[in-house]
């Protein structure tokens, strides 16, 4: 994936070396990180806040999620923190360096996840949050297919071992 | 530094301050140091591969401790290594074990594993025993079903071995694919089955000693209880015993298993090189062995939350655990590890599909020619078939996984013919043909419409209604010694 060129900046020209992040996405460009930015003499003064890759409302089954976000472009690794609230609780559910985040094992309910990223001694904005609704699959379907599923494995299994005795 | 060959670096871990678990110079080092390793033992054990039998089938005399080994290190894949820590992060504690139900594919194939020795003692492919069995339809059939899935997963072996390699040290995707994919067709082109059989034996010793150390040195670091009590708190449903998606997918896993190894010349072949009375035992033995393994493997991923282990992909949870608990060794374990799980799929995989590929559609073309000439033909398919892989590799597709995945109807759909086939005089080619096409049909059809944790089930349902049924029906009496009598 090549970064694009001039992603994430905005700003008048300035002479400073410049060191505020800019941002490379997995699938679209980030508007809010585009427009966001403000560079004041080579040091970020305000950082914009990151936005997910698909910032729309998204089901789960499973209640797992693959998450990506912005990333910073440049030689500089950021940390990134995402957070996950549910029923009015949050907590952290991933810490690191890369911009993206596996999340499983969520019951049913609707959630809200948002991640930040840490810029010199201080962290961005939070970003804008993304809705996740766990909804598992019904327990009828699950019983009929572990139903067909045993079904299946017993006819094979019986029928190898006893085919297998019968022919020696 | 090997500036040529390493990529930007990607930082995919979150662990080490550049983003990766080794330096590329260390990757390199310990790259080529393995390479030169399994170059050198597939060499020394490959020497005695001078005749067909011996280059294709291991002079057909394997014993209980290799073939053994063999077995088992060929179910130990990079999926394995990774993939059940992915199910147990995803799936919680039924995909941990989920993933340890495959070992049944090796238990259920012991029998037959007896009786494909027994019935064709000079059989060399699992199309043969097809062809001979139900004819020249479905042999076609199972033809394009077989190389369909052993080329994909070959390939997404291929791509797998390059992409972990970039993942945990930085060089370059073509890089290591090029180097893991060149070492294995090395070996098993100058060595055969021998080749890959010997090198299976230490690669699965590797495997097994390294997951023990890495989950022994886990378990130093946090205890069950924790892990337990991190999962109740962050992932409560990786623990709950009613978790739909998990138990939706136990008996499609277990399916998906079976069906591979029932049709799979990868695993044929083994039957067909171990001496008389050895099969049986060596995967029962092999099943036995193998059924911890995804267990230990996945109770990494398990551990990871307890231990506040950022997890950006699910698959990379082994090595990211590995190398932020224990470090440059860790990383370093972690390396060799993997390097041998793929490199132990790689060349079954490539000894197994060009063995198919020689005996069923080159040394077709070439009645009357010579054993030594076909043993020439046999290292030249396995050199084309590498070279097929790696071109196939090359792009850098990333949904080759999803692909193997899409191939679980395919095989399963293929258990009930083999096991009729083997067993039941009455069983017709109709049944066959028909199970396998609708096995197929229904599957991928279930794949689209309902998921893939039910695609393989009802491959191998609709697959077994169909067999059963038609062999019901049928007044045929097939004569087993057929089999022993060979297509000549």
């Amino acid at each position: 994936m090549a970064p694009a060129p001039d992603a994430g900046r905005l700003g008048a020209p300035h002479d400073g070396p410049d060191r505020s992040p800019r941002f490379r996405r997995g699938q679209r460009r980030c508007p809010l990180a585009l427009a966001g930015l403000l560079v004041t003499f080579g040091t970020p003064a305000v950082v914009a806040p990151l936005a997910f890759d698909e910032p729309e409302p998204t089901r789960s089954a499973d209640g797992t999620l693959q998450l990506s976000w912005a990333e910073a472009l440049g030689d500089e690794l950021h940390d990134y923190e995402l957070q996950l609230r549910h029923e009015g609780e949050s907590r952290r559910v991933y810490t690191g360096r890369r911009p993206e985040a596996h999340v499983s094992g969520l019951p049913d309910g609707r959630y809200e996840l948002r991640v930040r990223m840490r810029e010199g001694d201080g962290w961005s904005p939070w970003s804008e949050p993304k809705v996740l609704v766990v909804q598992h699959h019904p327990m009828s379907l699950v019983w009929t297919l572990l139903a067909l599923g045993a079904l299946v494995l017993t006819g094979t299994a019986v029928i190898v071992l006893r085919s297998d005795r019968g022919s020696r | 530094m090997i500036p040529s060959i390493i990529a930007r670096p990607p930082g995919l871990l979150a662990s080490a301050a550049d983003g990766l678990l080794l330096s590329p110079t260390t990757g390199a080092w310990l790259l080529g140091l393995f390479s030169l390793l399994w170059i050198a033992l597939g060499l020394h054990w490959g020497r005695r591969a001078r005749s067909l039998d011996g280059f294709m089938v291991a002079g057909r005399n394997v014993g209980l401790a290799l073939g053994t080994a063999t077995a088992m290190a060929t179910w130990v894949t990079s999926n394995t290594t990774m993939l059940a820590p992915q199910l147990a992060l995803e799936l919680g504690v039924w995909g941990m074990l989920a993933y340890s139900t495959a070992s049944l594919g090796l238990l259920l194939f012991a029998p037959l594993a007896r009786r494909i020795r027994a019935v064709m003692p000079h059989g060399y492919t699992s199309a043969e025993f097809i062809e001979l069995r139900y004819g020249r339809a479905a042999w076609a059939i199972f033809l394009v079903l077989s190389l369909f899935y052993a080329l994909t997963w070959l390939i997404s072996m291929g791509m797998a071995g390059g992409l972990l390699i970039e993942a945990l040290t930085g060089i370059e995707y073509r890089w290591g694919m090029t180097v893991v994919l060149g070492v294995c067709v090395a070996y098993t082109v100058s060595g055969g089955l021998y080749a890959v059989i010997g090198t299976d034996f230490l690669q699965s010793l590797i495997v097994l000693v390294g997951l023990v150390v890495v989950g022994g040195l886990v378990l130093w670091e946090v205890s069950v209880a924790e892990v337990h009590a991190s999962l109740v708190e962050r992932r409560p449903m990786l623990l709950d015993l009613l978790y739909p998606a998990a138990l939706m997918a136990l008996f499609n896993n277990l399916l998906f298993g079976l069906g591979e190894v029932f049709h799979s010349n990868v695993w044929w072949s083994r039957a067909f090189a171990m001496r008389p009375g050895v099969g049986a035992k060596a995967y029962t033995l092999a099943g036995l062995l193998w059924w911890p393994v995804p267990v230990v493997a996945g109770f990494l991923g398990l551990a990871a939350p307890a231990l506040d282990i950022g997890i950006s992909r699910p698959d990379m949870v082994a090595p990211v655990l590995a190398g932020t608990l224990l470090g440059e060794l860790g990383a370093v374990l972690v390396f060799v590890v993997v390097f041998a799980s793929i490199a132990s799929s790689i060349d079954s995989l490539l000894a197994a599909t060009s063995d198919l590929l020689t005996k069923e559609l080159v040394a077709r073309r070439m009645p009357g020619a010579s054993e030594a000439r076909l043993r020439a033909v046999a290292a030249w398919t396995v050199l084309g078939t590498g070279v097929l892989a790696w071109v196939a590799c090359l792009p850098k597709v990333g949904t080759l996984a999803t692909v193997l995945f899409f191939a679980g109807p395919m095989v399963a759909s293929m258990i009930w013919p083999v096991v009729a086939g083997l067993y039941w005089r009455r069983a017709t080619a109709a049944g066959a043909v028909g199970g396998m096409v609708a096995g197929t049909a229904v599957g991928l059809w279930v794949y689209v419409a309902i998921g893939w944790y039910a695609a393989s089930l009802a491959g191998a349902l609709v697959s077994a209604v169909v067999v059963i049924a038609t062999t019901l029906r049928s007044r045929e009496r097939f004569d087993f010694a057929r089999l022993a009598e060979g297509r000549s």
